[in-house]
């Protein structure tokens, strides 16, 4: 395998490409008693649309996610206990455009390696138990549309994007999930779940040798390069919508503003265009910056208060939000915080302490063994290896990230989601 | 990593040092301790926010921030929370272990000198704490205070507790009560702070890859000028049983019940039975191979989620579950059925190895995460307990079927509480 050191971090990457296409990425930590290992196909909540040998096929919203739900009925039982047995813990979860399937335990590693490996891969499906796990989905999209932080960021979503498949909810509807079938879970999984268009991460006090042999033996032969998506024409960065409110059982309003950028290409530019977002976040209104000291000073927003960049293929944005009373006064002291950055410029302290922090939280962060897989896999489907950060932080500068900012913060870019507390009478 | 070294630092305070290499950051906490009670509990919940807002030289957030930034980011957050009966409040923080700093310029000092800071000279104004920051945090307080009802899963948690724990105070908040947070005022708040500075037993923490002398310093340097008088006694807290069952239902816009039961089991972590609980427990419902998630969820297909928890300073076992309304009853009624069985050892041998397992799995993995292991050492240090996570698992693989069922044996049901839809719901459901 080929091994790639990172002194900075104190980490060492042991990678290789088997023959069947699966990517395999290994990080050893020694006197560690868990091990972690994570596959992952390059398939998400947002992949409605792609390509298989008959051609293009549309699948109903919400196929990612049933799909890994079901992935764990195997013929043999549920695969959730079979891992158990073994002491370890497993899990799955469906992003918008990455389903990770995953498990830690401190014992019998390599069987449950094994397991991963072929529950993943071996697909189970009848009639009966796919209707069954459509009255379990039901449940989990009744719940999570009662949580008021789920529907603040899917309004958002819905206002920033006219038609990226990323403003259609991961888990599908209840309409949509009653169209999925048996054949269509087939189709799906045969189009995605191939180790071609998979990657294998493993950390822990492990050998990467033996993590690659036992992908060889388990896995299928045969080499299919990654499966073609298609995400509809790229967008403008105009939002769909100004702004969505939606009244809830909650105590206090909570509000989201989006800012819409121009997406990331693929390979390391998009690390570098991530790290330089997240900058550009922080020195507007991250918790050094003046605006925040502003805001929180005068109450306007509390501890909840937060800003972040997030990527996707073919999308982009910047969002902060949080609890407050006076959303809009909030959302006019952002946009007025860009237009003095404009015309005065970023205090190149500021700056320098904002990459300072993102540096150290980045290496704090690789503490979380899911944290490192979850990255790694991520940066492999975009492209990239995560670890390069460390070195890519050292050609931000700040003209970049004031450029950034300056294009990126004005009010044509906005959308705002608002999740306010109900009316008293109303019904 | 080596074995934690506990020093009494000062006269009740309690410096507990883990040295290894292992993690790329230094993990560190401080914490007072003071009873649980419903007068102080508000004002114990504020004043670490008040404290983080800012320090004699760093008075305001900004340039608290802007310090926490030049030490590669290092993260500072106020904690509060209740073990049994004690209320726990102070900082844990977090920084770029000095084995991996940039420049070779060691954090330890710093980072120790600002944990003091925050908790001995804070910014004041006239010698008291700014009242700017004591409203505004009051405030914040109120409001967090109030959101709970957001989530309601824990929401319903927090009812469920204080209508079974009516007359212990374990049933109070750990933010405290809105009433108490209205009274804070600068006044009243400065001087709940100059008592607890000097009163309060004080659990001070590192882990990281310095050595425990050099910790020790530091720490002792950060905390020069602690007034230390008459350190208070914890109170012991209270393992009662049940003597009748108690219903509550509340009714709120939701679209979806929740259920939540509330078991008193006599045990807690200082108990020789204590492994055995975590089996029964393991086996009842707290893991994805249990009785409840692969009867009542998966068979059943009756709930999105359910499972129980342990409270392992007070002795109780909760259960939580999520279900349409009308299928409440079922549901209950199958949780009960399902405690049965393992009441009668009505479980397999491959059912007690997998609870045995996940709890191995469970405390080894505590050794590798810095936030669980202070966790860990935390509650060990209250409880007067010194063996490590993976001694603890050692004692959960000694646990055999009958100690299961003699421990599971004494459990009883004390409270049911259930959140249900709002009455416009319950009518639309009915018509």
């Amino acid at each position: 395998m080929n091994r790639r050191q990172f002194p900075r971090l104190g980490e060492t990457c042991f990678e290789a490409e088997l023959d069947n296409g699966l990517h395999i990425c290994v990080v050893p930590r020694s006197g560690y008693l868990k091990s972690y290992a994570f596959f992952a196909t390059s398939y998400g909540g947002m992949n409605l649309r792609f390509r298989t040998e008959e051609g293009w096929q549309d699948s109903p919203a919400g196929v990612a996610h049933f799909l890994e739900h079901k992935l764990f009925e195997t013929k043999e039982g549920n695969a959730l206990q079979m891992f158990s047995v073994n002491g370890a813990s497993p899990n799955a979860f469906t992003g918008a455009d990455l389903t990770g399937y995953y498990f830690e335990c401190t014992d019998k590693f390599e069987e449950n390696l094994r397991l991963l490996l072929s529950f993943v891969s071996e697909p189970y499906f009848t009639p009966e138990s796919v209707e069954k796990e459509q009255g379990i989905i039901e449940q989990e999209i009744q719940m999570i549309e009662d949580n008021p932080d789920w529907c603040l960021y899917q309004n958002l979503l819905r206002a920033l994007y006219q038609q990226h498949p990323i403003r259609i909810p991961l888990a599908g509807s209840k309409a949509s999930i009653a169209e999925i079938t048996v054949d269509a879970l087939y189709q799906c999984h045969q189009a995605f779940y191939h180790p071609g268009n998979m990657i294998l991460c493993v950390v822990g006090d492990v050998d990467p040798e033996q993590v690659a042999a036992i992908a060889q033996e388990v896995l299928p032969t045969g080499h299919r390069g990654r499966t073609e998506k298609d995400l509809g024409k790229p967008e403008s960065t105009i939002p769909a919508k100004k702004r969505i409110v939606q009244q809830m059982e909650v105590s206090s309003p909570n509000f989201l503003l989006g800012m819409k950028a121009t997406p990331h290409p693929e390979g390391e530019e998009n690390l570098r265009l991530q790290l330089l977002g997240d900058l550009a976040g922080e020195v507007l209104a991250g918790d050094s910056s003046p605006l925040y000291a502003k805001l929180y000073s005068t109450g306007l927003i509390d501890k909840s208060f937060f800003v972040s960049y997030e990527s996707y293929p073919n999308a982009a944005f910047l969002v902060m939000g949080g609890e407050s009373k006076q959303v809009d006064a909030v959302v006019a002291a952002i946009l007025e915080e860009g237009e003095r950055i404009q015309k005065d410029g970023i205090d190149p302290g500021l700056f320098c302490r904002c990459k300072k922090a993102a540096y150290g939280s980045r290496v704090r962060a690789l503490n979380s063994m899911e944290h490192v897989c979850v990255r790694l896999v991520e940066g492999k489907m975009k492209g990239y290896h995560y670890y390069r950060f460390a070195d890519l932080y050292d050609q931000i500068t700040v003209e970049e990230v004031q450029y950034f900012l300056e294009h990126l913060i004005s009010p044509a870019h906005a959308a705002l989601s608002v999740v306010e507390p109900k009316e008293v009478g109303s019904a | 990593m080596q074995s934690p070294i506990r020093i009494e630092l000062m006269p009740g305070v309690f410096l507990t040092t883990v040295q290894t290499r292992k993690f790329k950051s230094s993990y560190w906490s401080i914490r007072l301790l003071t009873p649980l009670s419903e007068e102080t509990a508000a004002m114990n919940a504020v004043l670490p926010r008040v404290l983080r807002r800012g320090t004699a030289s760093c008075p305001d957030q900004e340039q608290l921030a802007a310090a926490l930034d030049e030490m590669y980011g290092g993260a500072v957050e106020p904690l509060v929370g209740k073990r049994g009966e004690v209320h726990c409040f102070g900082f844990v923080a977090s920084f770029l272990d000095d084995a991996l700093v940039p420049d070779e310029t060691p954090l330890l000092d710093d980072a120790a000198n600002l944990l003091g800071d925050l908790l001995l000279r804070p910014a004041t104004h006239n010698g008291r704490l700014k009242s700017d920051y004591v409203d505004s945090e009051r405030e914040n307080l109120i409001s967090e205070i109030k959101s709970q009802i957001n989530d309601k899963r824990t929401y319903a948690q927090i009812l469920m507790t204080e209508a079974m724990c009516d007359q212990e105070s374990f049933r109070l908040n750990r933010l405290g009560n809105l009433e108490q947070a209205q009274k804070i005022n600068v006044g009243r708040l400065n001087s709940h702070y100059q008592e607890v500075l000097s009163t309060a037993r004080i659990e001070v923490y590192y882990c990281g890859s310095a050595g425990s002398e050099q910790v020790e310093q530091a720490w002792r340097e950060a905390l020069m000028g602690l007034p230390r008088y008459q350190v208070q006694p914890l109170p012991e807290t209270t393992l009662c049983m049940p003597t009748e069952v108690r219903h509550v239902t509340e009714h709120l816009d939701v679209t979806q019940g929740k259920l939540v039961m509330g078991f008193r089991t006599g045990t807690d972590l200082t108990s020789s039975h204590y492994p055995a609980l975590m089996v029964a427990n393991a086996i009842f419902g707290g893991t994805s191979n249990s009785k409840l998630f692969l009867n009542v969820r998966e068979r059943l297909s009756l709930c999105y989620y359910v499972n129980s928890s342990l409270d392992k300073f007070k002795g109780l076992m909760v259960v939580q579950a999520g279900a349409e309304f009308d299928q409440m009853e079922q549901v209950r009624g199958e949780i009960m059925a399902q405690l049965e069985l393992v009441k009668n050892g009505a479980f397999t041998e491959e059912e007690l190895q997998a609870a045995k397992s996940a709890l191995v799995r469970t405390y080894r993995g505590e050794l590798d995460v810095p936030s669980q292991l202070e966790d860990f050492w935390f509650g060990q240090n209250l409880a007067g307990l010194q063996f490590a996570p993976d001694v603890l698992a050692a004692l959960v693989e000694d646990v055999d079927a009958q100690q299961v069922v003699e421990v599971a044996d004494a459990i009883q049901l004390d409270t049911v509480y259930y959140l249900m839809g709002s009455e416009l719901e319950r009518r639309k459901q009915s018509e």
